[in-house]
């Protein structure tokens, strides 16, 4: 795809955007889609265009069941969104285990502290281009921060959040943009927050991060811990 | 509505819960009417629309303005999902189903799609065109037909169709941009 002339480039994405685009060659096109930010750029030209086009016909609600299938669907999966109308013995499960999590962090001393699973999230670009690794040491219950491919913003910082449904986010701090990794201890909080929600998010913040520990700038990227 | 959209998809990607139903109220609307325009099939366009608000649950945080309004994102979306599904079926089977469902339609909407689209640019761009090769782009656009679908419908040969639809692309892209 590097060779590929902007007329070329142009005429993929006009064709993928259309719909007129197939198959393999569309599987492709999607493929070259991660390589070229100039391909990007022209599919983003087409969509915005075409999909701003007027609507051929009046609105039209569907019915309810598919709400309910929606929300059914984000229940079912038992490692994300965990406060989808959860039932009162799960959600009271739940709670117990953050209790106990937040009980034992708290009694026992530091060097106690076993977290069982090592978790690891990759902060990725809209095409899945990494931007940043996070992992969560299972030892001493800190983050590491692992920039992959990211540039500072002029006159801003990105500031990492850890997410659970149904509450405020909690600031994790600033990301770093630089080469090197950088440790994060995390407070009984932050922990508690991390391990109930799993999800992390980023969002371009004032330099040093948001002057009211809440969230300010535009959301960028989210993820989603994996158990390792 | 716009800046509504846009602060309700900053909190989807928040994983807010409550503008997540919210965005579905104002948009499903007219996300589900992409749907049945492409798929003809009122199970299949639940299907596809399902899947859309699925995916924008994820992918929330993604959004930025080069991908257009939110509206315009979520469209996108939503088109490629239908899209899918479409295309997963019996290739014959669409042909006979989408371009006999839209015989049976006595007036053709996109005959009147000009007088429909209101930005200035856009509207003189499209108007530019040659009526083939609007058609053709816009029943591909609308209806999700293939190059074989759009030749049945408009009666041509398939060469002059892919042509048709080819020229209109090269013309809207030199004029829009």
């Amino acid at each position: 795809m590097k060779n590929v002339s902007q007329e070329v480039r142009q005429e993929l994405a006009a064709r993928y955007v259309l719909g007129i685009m197939h198959g393999k060659a569309r599987q492709r096109f999607e493929r070259w889609l991660m390589e070229s930010f100039e391909l990007r750029q022209e599919t983003w030209f087409w969509e915005r265009e075409l999909n701003n086009l007027p609507p051929l016909s009046e609105d039209s609600p569907p019915p309810q069941r598919v709400w309910k299938k929606i929300q059914h669907q984000l229940n079912g999966r038992p490692s994300r969104e965990k406060t989808w109308k959860r039932t009162s013995l799960f959600g009271g499960a739940l709670a117990a285990i953050t209790i106990f999590t937040l009980v034992a962090l708290l009694v026992l001393p530091q060097e106690e502290i076993r977290i069982p699973h090592e978790m690891i999230a990759v902060i990725q670009n809209q095409t899945a281009q990494p931007l940043w690794t996070i992992k969560f040491d299972e030892q001493g219950g800190y983050l590491v921060l692992r920039p992959e491919n990211i540039k500072k913003p002029a006159d801003k910082d990105y500031e990492l959040w850890l997410l659970k449904a149904g509450t405020q986010p909690v600031s994790a701090g600033v990301l770093p943009v630089s080469q090197g990794e950088v440790q994060v201890r995390l407070s009984p909080s932050q922990l508690q927050q991390l391990m109930a929600g799993q999800q992390i998010a980023v969002s371009l913040e004032p330099p040093g991060g948001s002057p009211t520990g809440q969230v300010t700038g535009p959301v960028l990227y989210q993820s989603t811990f994996v158990r390792l | 509505m716009a800046t509504d959209l846009t602060d309700l998809i900053a909190r989807v990607a928040m994983r807010d819960q409550a503008a997540f139903q919210m965005l579905y109220t104002q948009t499903s609307g007219r996300l589900f009417s992409i749907c049945r325009q492409i798929l003809h099939d009122h199970h299949l366009a639940e299907e596809a629309l399902q899947e859309a608000f699925i995916q924008v649950w994820h992918h929330a945080g993604e959004y930025h303005c080069e991908r257009g309004s939110p509206l315009t994102w979520m469209s996108a979306i939503t088109r490629y999902r239908a899209l899918n599904i479409l295309r997963s079926r019996n290739p014959r089977e669409q042909v006979a189903d989408t371009v006999e469902a839209e015989e049976a339609t006595a007036a053709d909407p996109l005959d009147h799609f000009i007088n429909g689209v209101h930005d200035q640019k856009v509207h003189h761009c499209f108007e530019a065109l040659s009526q083939e090769q609007r058609k053709s782009v816009l029943l591909a656009f609308y209806h999700g037909y293939s190059h074989h679908e759009v030749a049945a419908r408009l009666q041509s040969p398939l060469g002059t169709v892919k042509s048709w639809i080819r020229r209109g692309l090269n013309s809207l892209r030199r004029c829009l941009s």
